[in-house]
């Protein structure tokens, strides 16, 4: 192996079959120590595109490769390989290293992914912090109150959703199996909007209520909740009284 | 008759992200997700490489059927219902590829498998400094720690890593994938608490009967 005659302001390398570096120019010494056989600098993932490719089959080849990072480096540095054979047994190989700029935009690109990916990284954050609050919310939107030894009251507060029902019916259930509770106001007052879901998990604790034992009264239905709850068919054991001050002077003396 | 696959891989390297999210909603139509992550985006990936192993494309254009592919995951995981509410587990992952390593797709579309068991995850892309995920990592007490590098240049960087997670006092599962996984022998790394993964196929397997594992182990 020497340096070649030939002054190339280019990393080149004269090998032979068996890819064994023969001659080398000056810029070659600038990829790391000269290789004995050109494949080893070549990345790994490089070393069968370069066997396909650089044969002496082919007369002239151009392809794109990766070669070994240098020592400081993290990456593989891409670039052109340009192959042409002198004859069967020799080739001339030159490198030329991938032009900076599509390094900078590369790196420009990874930059921006991952600054959305921070942003995206962000919101979800935000939006777990958010659902807490809301499930937070729905825990506290059906407060149970004793009012007698034997009588409790649960205002419901807001929508009627299933992720509100979901989130207050354990509680509902251990409180009112923890006390001596005969009977149960649901007040129906503040209550937004009703959804299909939310009723019919709504009734589903009350039948669970009733079945342990409990007299189930709902009180301040308005009209339209009337006809959500009249098409649900809720049991028959449950009584409806008008307004929340009826139902307090009737089981509360 | 052109493959799934490779029809896809041709869409992401024209750069059409249009055309290939109206293919990959169509698919999406009849078939699992994880079909869709594992026969057809995987192997239009793994096709772009051979392409440019036999010199039709450049790194160039990887880069940019990259970013489409990348695209087309992050809108499809958007439109994606999860389990949520009550019915969402309190399984915790975080997800992340090791320092310096900028292969991702593979990652995220982990992340989304994650997220259709209903486990929570925090996936923080490629190249991320040790001391970063410490950090992030000490906050969200995860139940998995999955790490993702393609290079074999990673392997030191995965060891140390590794060694890590391992003394952490709660104990969770690491998880070793990206292409370094299938192309590499890793037993070294594999003990009571780290696992490679392979595929998505291997990880859904984990899912379906791994997890109860997990389960015993944290709750």
């Amino acid at each position: 192996m020497k340096q070649a005659d030939r002054t190339l302001p280019l990393p080149f390398y004269k090998i032979n079959k068996n890819f064994t570096v023969q001659a080398y120019s000056e810029e070659a010494m600038k990829l790391g120590k000269i290789p004995e056989n050109l494949l080893e600098i070549i990345d790994d993932g490089s070393v069968e595109k370069v066997k396909k490719w650089v044969s002496s089959d082919i007369y002239k080849s151009v392809l794109e490769i990766h070669l070994k990072p240098l020592e400081e480096q993290a990456d593989p540095i891409t670039a052109d390989m340009y192959v042409v054979w002198n004859n069967d047994l020799y080739a001339e190989v030159i490198l030329m290293i991938k032009d900076e700029k599509l390094i900078q935009v590369t790196n420009r690109l990874s930059q921006l992914r991952s600054r959305l990916n921070e942003t995206n990284f962000e919101l979800l954050e935000e939006k777990e912090k958010l659902e807490e609050a809301i499930e937070q919310n729905n825990r506290l939107s059906a407060p149970f109150i004793e009012l007698t030894k034997d009588t409790a009251l649960v205002p419901l507060f807001g929508d009627l959703t299933s992720d509100k029902m979901q989130a207050v019916e354990d509680y509902l259930l251990k409180a009112s199996q923890k006390e001596e509770i005969d009977q149960l106001l649901f007040d129906f007052t503040a209550v937004g909007e009703i959804n299909r879901e939310g009723i019919y998990m709504l009734v589903n604790l009350i039948t669970s209520l009733f079945y342990m034992g409990i007299e189930i009264i709902i009180t301040g239905v308005r009209p339209k909740q009337a006809k959500m709850l009249h098409e649900l068919n809720l049991p028959l054991q449950v009584s409806f009284i008008h307004s929340l001050q009826q139902a307090i002077a009737k089981y509360c003396t | 008759m052109t493959q799934h696959h490779e029809k896809l891989a041709h869409y992401f390297l024209d750069g059409d992200e249009e055309k290939a999210l109206t293919y990959i909603e169509d698919r999406l139509l009849n078939h699992p997700r994880l079909y869709l992550y594992e026969d057809i985006i995987t192997p239009a990936m793994y096709y772009i490489g051979e392409l440019w192993e036999n010199n039709e494309i450049s790194v160039a254009d990887e880069h940019l059927a990259t970013a489409i592919c990348d695209f087309v995951l992050s809108k499809i995981d958007a439109e994606a219902t999860y389990i949520r509410g009550d019915h969402q587990k309190s399984f915790k992952a975080i997800l992340f590829g090791v320092e310096k390593e900028q292969h991702y797709i593979g990652l995220k579309m982990v992340a989304d498998s994650f997220k259709e068991q209903g486990w929570r995850v925090r996936y923080l892309g490629p190249d991320l400094g040790m001391e970063h995920s410490l950090t992030q990592i000490h906050r969200y007490k995860p139940h998995v720690i999955g790490v993702s590098a393609a290079l074999s240049y990673r392997l030191p960087t995965l060891k140390k890593l590794v060694q890590k997670f391992c003394s952490l006092e709660w104990k969770p599962l690491i998880m070793i994938g990206g292409r370094m996984a299938r192309k590499f022998d890793l037993k070294e790394f594999e003990s009571d608490q780290v696992i490679i993964i392979k595929d998505l196929n291997h990880l859904n397997k984990w899912f379906m009967d791994g997890r109860a594992g997990v389960v015993n182990e944290t709750s």
